[in-house]
């Protein structure tokens, strides 16, 4: 605060406005790419190809999105993701929730647990070794090898032990002398007051869900149980990777899948996150994520 | 407690039995355990083999690009966003930078293809505006090796200054009051000050930066490569997905994915060590 006042009594120098002149570049080039995606979705397919810079659609469209939900091949890759981001993100906050609040404590073994989870922040199996699990347990193919291996995330596990035993046992002493059981103590007092790491972690969590690519990559050939963003992916490259940035106007296969409906599809994969980036972003400034990385 | 401990056994302990089959001559139509002892042959193939070295080169190359571009970035952001005074635009622009972080790589290759498009893409109407040809800059080996060092400038130099912002309020604001009452403008105050005091967060992160060396972006590299510029663009994370799981040459890609764990292990391990030899507080 102190700073702040002997800063600002100062005079605004040209540094000073240089910096906020770059910060607003700045800003403008991280726009622009997801405005353009946006406002290329709702063009005319001929308005888009007249136009490089795409600052507003001079006739509103949802052509693209018709044809995207028309021709339906989108709904299982969305299906497949939404279910996955939803039972992933419960299941993952309620481990980490019991295995935090658990390693917050002290126990005969709770040292031994504690190695037993940090020790993996440092071990990579690889590929070749997770797959093979994967195979003999039958996971390959199936929706669980989306949510099963990663049931856990050791990261948001030791945030929110640093955070339960932070803390003071005073509190959980009181409610049990008020008569409360360990699960009472648990779900009135130690819940409520850790609602704000929870829903940042939550959020993290189905961002993280949302995005999931590398898995169904490596472990999904069943076309129909991939998720969104490798549907993208295989839309994509399909008709731009193999002649590396060719798109739309080739003629043929890719005709079907103009530049439009391309833009449509990679809205519809990016919309969530930027639903509920500004919920999200609520969370950064009070520093609940950097806590432990410091810690 | 315990389903929680065995799910760390069964999902991040078990997977290392696996690790056999690097040794082994692996098929995978029988079980590990009757598969032949080969030594260390996949090991020598390994390294002979022209697309390995490649792809270690590639991700060591491209590694050390992102190193010495995307690394001072935000640290760069985050004392420049310390200097503005108005904190309603700093908060702004924070929200405006962060976002980049949380939209996966495809979303963001799909932009990147949008671009560099030769028929009407922005990148070739900036180029045909300026009098040169339209190019297909992600099938161009000269440039491919840069998209990916400046789509990840672009995407996280944002959100990893959040930790060098947090580094910042820690620093006393009487030392910048007495600094200017001795006559230190702001650039000495930016590097006697605001720099030195940071510096600890810069050596961890840069621990764990030189760390994971080893390690390719995989998201970032699959969902961009292609043919033309495989031999510029493969890392070792793509290779070892591509024979071992696309071609199936198991115990060959599971040689080649326990050399890099392996190296990166030393690495991380290595640069702790200097880091406490230049009188940092490390990692472990």
């Amino acid at each position: 605060m102190k700073r702040m006042k002997a800063r600002s009594a100062r005079r605004t120098t040209v540094g000073d406005v240089l910096i906020i002149a770059l910060f607003a570049a700045l800003a403008l080039i991280t726009l622009y790419p997801m405005w353009h995606c946006i406002v290329g979705s709702l063009m005319t397919y001929t308005e888009y190809m007249q136009k490089s810079l795409l600052i507003w659609p001079d006739e509103l469209t949802l052509e693209s999105y018709q044809f995207v939900f028309d021709q339906g091949k989108i709904y299982d890759p969305m299906k497949t993701t939404a279910l996955v981001t939803v039972i992933g993100t419960v299941v993952n906050l309620a481990m980490v929730t019991w295995m935090a609040y658990g390693l917050s404590k002290k126990f005969p073994g709770s040292t031994l647990f504690t190695y037993i989870v940090v020790f993996t922040m440092f071990l990579n199996p690889g590929l070749i070794a997770n797959y093979m699990l994967f195979r003999n347990l039958h996971l390959l193919n199936d929706l669980k090898v989306y949510i099963l291996p990663y049931l856990i995330n050791t990261f948001y596990l030791i945030i929110l032990r640093t955070n339960f035993a932070s803390f003071p046992t005073e509190l959980e002493e009181a409610a049990r002398i008020d008569g409360a059981s360990e699960f009472g103590t648990f779900f009135r007092i130690v819940l409520p007051l850790s609602k704000p790491i929870l829903a940042t972690i939550a959020l993290f969590t189905a961002v993280d869900y949302w995005n999931i690519y590398q898995q169904s990559v490596y472990f999904i050939t069943d076309s129909s149980k991939k998720t969104l963003q490798d549907y993208l992916y295989m839309l994509l490259s399909n008709n731009s990777n193999n002649n590396a940035g060719v798109g739309i106007g080739a003629g043929g296969v890719s005709a079907v899948f103009s530049e439009t409906i391309k833009l449509a599809n990679t809205v519809i994969a990016v919309l969530p996150i930027l639903v509920v980036y500004p919920f999200l972003q609520k969370y950064f400034t009070n520093g609940i994520m950097i806590g432990a990385l410091k810690g | 407690m315990l389903p929680g401990i065995a799910f760390y056994l069964l999902f991040r302990y078990v997977p290392l039995y696996y690790l056999q089959i690097a040794f082994k001559d692996f098929r995978i139509t029988r079980p590990v355990e009757q598969a032949d002892f080969a030594g260390l042959k996949y090991f020598i193939e390994v390294f002979e083999s022209v697309s390995f070295r490649e792809a270690l080169r590639n991700t060591l190359v491209i590694n050390a690009m992102k190193l010495l571009i995307c690394f001072p970035a935000p640290i760069l952001l985050a004392v420049l966003l310390n200097e503005l005074r108005s904190q309603r635009y700093k908060r702004t622009v924070q929200t405006i930078l962060y976002l980049p972080h949380f939209i996966s790589w495809v979303v963001i290759s799909s932009i990147l293809f949008n671009f560099t498009s030769i028929y009407g893409g922005l990148f070739n109407t900036i180029r045909e505006s300026m009098g040169l040809e339209p190019i297909m800059f992600l099938g161009n080996k000269g440039m491919f090796r840069w998209i990916l060092v400046l789509s990840d400038l672009w995407k996280e130099s944002g959100y990893g200054a959040i930790i060098y912002l947090s580094a910042l309020t820690a620093i006393d604001p009487q030392l910048y009051e007495a600094a200017a009452i001795d006559g230190a403008g702001r650039v000495r105050q930016f590097w006697h000050i605001s720099l030195s005091g940071i510096k600890s967060t810069i050596v961890v992160m840069l621990i764990l930066r030189i760390g994971s060396m080893m390690a390719g972006n995989f998201d970032q590299v699959q969902s961009l490569i292609n043919d033309q510029v495989l031999s510029v663009g493969d890392v070792l994370d793509t290779f070892v997905y591509r024979v071992g799981v696309s071609n199936g040459r198991f115990s060959f890609a599971s040689a080649a994915g326990l050399f890099n764990s392996a190296v990166g292990a030393v690495l991380l391990l290595a640069s702790d060590r200097l880091a406490k030899r230049l009188g940092e507080r490390g990692l472990f």
